[in-house]
């Protein structure tokens, strides 16, 4: 393996990466002492977890472990929350590994690392984050791109990252990858020409689109707002309280049936705890039929009116 | 064989009643919620498959998707450990590889829906917010694809076909599954004997008590003032409600007699084979 | 252990069982099988008078004041729901 000399080093979801891969998508930077270092290698990968806890169609879980084999793609194998093993298929595309890399590969760590990996997306408003929580497809990523439109900046498209501050035991969300994740139709609507971004796979019409900044350090949370498309005629926003909640965010857990055959139940339960606990939540949802223009007006306002 | 009850039909034939009918009969749940549908999700929904494909359906090729289909509900259906019902609108298909959409190991059974297609114009038409003419056009192409290739939306891509051919793909697939086939009309005129039909082929035991009080609460009537008080969640983008009329020989008043013949010369065959001509 | 609830029976939490406020409701979670459950606000105020072991007898008297219903409802509602409590194994029985 001779090409294995050559490291590229980056810091995402609070993490330092020392990869075998080059990741545009993240942002580059040294390691420094405090943190732990995330080794990312190209490898053999195994058919069969030992510990096997639970599978799925193609993932595999045990105690500290993740693997989960994407056809032509690569396999992926997450350790101990410090190490990522990737075996490739022959003649993939390193775009589409890096596709899968960044999505599930790094859900996983995150569990590992007894984070808190929330499907939504975040932007930072007067220095605090607001956070899109909801299912594909409702406009997470859509919403963050209008943000960024605006002048805000956008600290992830797609999971939000959430961590336990050491010392203070505040909550935090760690700043994501330097990339929106685009279907055609929403560049458009966004005005951002196909030759801004990059194809991200053969056959899918879903771009990669740079965003020059995210923020540098973890960030406080003011809101999380839960997103929904509903067939109505006015915007809806209220606020979630207790049960409906806890259940809300249970529900937007990135891959939560990871949390018990990897072995985090009780901690990751007693973040799910804290996060209900200290921030505020509430229910937005946006009629079918309504432009996103007055929409980004009315979330604007919310979230102004209610620091 | 497998947990899996599906309820397919072609749009606007029913569904959605008997859907609520037994959302209403099989699940407890908190009465003030309107259009309890949560029990019985739609097998296209995007976030239902999102969970178990172990990664986001987002991220695949149309291709990929179609050939991981039958693997998803497979494992749903093995997830399940009891009868489950998913609702479908696709028309039959293979995927890529020619592999059966729904295979033997995910399925129970499949209660497919048939209306009279000269009904169904005017409430597809409604539900589009589109003319009549637009809505005998769209059932009578072939290749019709439901939800779009190119962008996300909530639902996944798939197969629709035209009327004839969603109910004969169904009617006469070769996946060697049960089916029961169930008209809108029989259902309209004898509701406690045709739901009840639908409840035997599900091994599910009901007394005819709760099958008349389920059938109450979710009594045309009844979901059309409800709607009139909250939105109904699978209402069409353009459309301005969901629920219209549900009646059964109702195209004689809205149908022209030069688009009853299109209909007829269109989907005859299988109307005939139906006993709807 | 018991598995059935009768007048003297001395019930407690499951030690397996974790329970948090949230808003005013409680949570709760096994972390033997990682199941939630929501309950309403008087499984609430028996969860909070639970923080030690209880006769059914003062749990009924300790209600019947919080709620200021009479003994007769009082007891036949908090029997249905301590069955239902012990059969999601979030209580038990001795």
């Amino acid at each position: 393996m001779a090409e294995e000399t050559k490291r590229f080093y980056y810091y995402a979801n609070g993490v330092y990466l020392d990869s075998c891969m080059k990741f545009p998508e993240l942002t580059p930077a040294y390691p420094s002492s405090e943190k732990t270092v995330v080794k990312i290698e190209f490898g053999q990968t195994p058919e069969k977890l030992e510990n096997l806890k639970a599978k799925g169609v193609r993932f595999q879980a045990a105690p500290n472990e993740f693997l989960l084999p994407i056809d032509d793609v690569a396999t992926f194998w997450v350790k101990n929350g410090d190490h990522i093993i990737i075996q490739p298929e022959p003649r993939v595309n390193e775009s589409e590994i890096r596709v899968f890399f960044l999505a599930s590969a790094m859900g996983a760590l995150a569990h590992q690392r007894r984070q808190f990996p929330l499907h939504a997306s975040a932007i930072m408003y007067n220095g605090k984050a607001i956070l899109f929580s909801g299912d594909s497809g409702v406009g997470k990523s859509t919403l963050a791109g209008l943000f960024h439109k605006k002048g805000y900046q956008v600290i992830t498209d797609d999971i939000s990252i959430i961590d336990k501050e050491k010392n203070t035991g505040q909550l935090l969300i760690e700043p994501g990858y330097i990339q929106l994740k685009l279907w055609e139709d929403t560049m458009n609507s966004l005005h951002i020409g196909k030759k801004e971004g990059v194809l991200l796979r053969p056959g899918l019409k879903k771009y990669g689109y740079p965003i020059s900044s995210i923020p540098k350090k973890p960030l406080e949370i003011q809101a999380i707002y839960a997103l929904s498309v509903y067939p109505g005629k006015e915007i809806l926003v209220r606020p979630l309280e207790g049960w409906e909640k806890f259940r809300h965010i249970k529900k937007r857990t990135f891959r939560q049936k990871l949390v018990d055959p990897m072995g985090y139940t009780e901690p990751h339960y007693r973040l799910l705890e804290d996060i209900c606990q200290s921030l505020p939540a509430f229910q937005l949802q946006r009629p079918f039929e309504e432009g996103y223009t007055t929409f980004v007006e009315f979330v604007e306002n919310h979230f102004q009116t209610n620091q | 064989m497998g947990n899996i009850i599906w309820l397919c039909s072609y749009p606007k034939s029913g569904n959605t009643w008997l859907r609520l009918f037994l959302c209403e009969l099989l699940y407890p749940h908190n009465s003030n919620q309107p259009f309890y549908l949560d029990p019985i999700p739609t097998a296209t929904t995007r976030s239902l498959l999102d969970h178990y494909a172990d990664v986001e359906l987002s991220d695949l090729t149309d291709h990929e998707v179609r050939e991981l289909r039958p693997l998803l509900y497979e494992e749903l259906s093995s997830k399940a450990g009891e009868t489950v019902f998913l609702k479908l609108h696709d028309a039959c298909s293979r995927t890529p590889t020619g592999k059966p959409l729904i295979s033997q190991n995910a399925t129970k059974g499949m209660v497919y829906i048939v209306r009279n297609p000269l009904d169904i114009v005017a409430s597809y038409a409604f539900h589009l917010n589109k003319t009549i003419d637009e809505a005998i056009a769209k059932m009578n192409e072939q290749e019709s694809i439901a939800s779009a290739k190119d962008k996300l939306n909530p639902q996944i891509p798939y197969l629709l076909g035209s009327w004839s051919y969603h109910v004969q793909s169904w009617l006469e697939n070769d996946y060697a599954i049960p089916v029961f086939v169930l008209k809108y009309e029989d259902l309209f005129a004898e509701p406690v004997n045709w739901f009840s039909k639908v409840l035997n082929f599900a091994h599910l035991q009901c007394t005819e008590d709760e099958i008349i009080r389920a059938i109450e609460a979710t009594d045309f009537q009844k979901l059309k003032e409800e709607e009139d008080q909250n939105p109904f969640p699978e209402k069409h983008i353009n459309a301005p409600r969901f629920f219209r009329k549900g009646q059964v020989q109702n195209w004689r008043e809205e149908l022209s007699s030069q688009q009853v013949n299109r209909i007829i010369s269109d989907h005859g065959k299988m109307m005939k084979k139906l006993g709807y001509l | 252990m018991a598995d059935k609830i009768k007048p003297g029976s001395i019930i407690r939490r499951n030690s397996e069982i974790i329970g948090s406020d949230i808003d005013g409701e409680t949570v709760m979670m096994s972390v033997a099988n990682g199941r939630y459950y929501g309950i309403n606000q008087v499984g609430s105020s028996i969860w909070h008078l639970l923080h030690e072991p209880m006769q059914l007898e003062s749990i009924y008297a300790a209600l019947q004041e919080e709620y200021e219903i009479d003994p007769e409802t009082c007891e036949r509602e908090v029997l249905v729901f301590l069955e239902d409590l012990m059969k999601n194994n979030i209580i038990i029985v001795d």
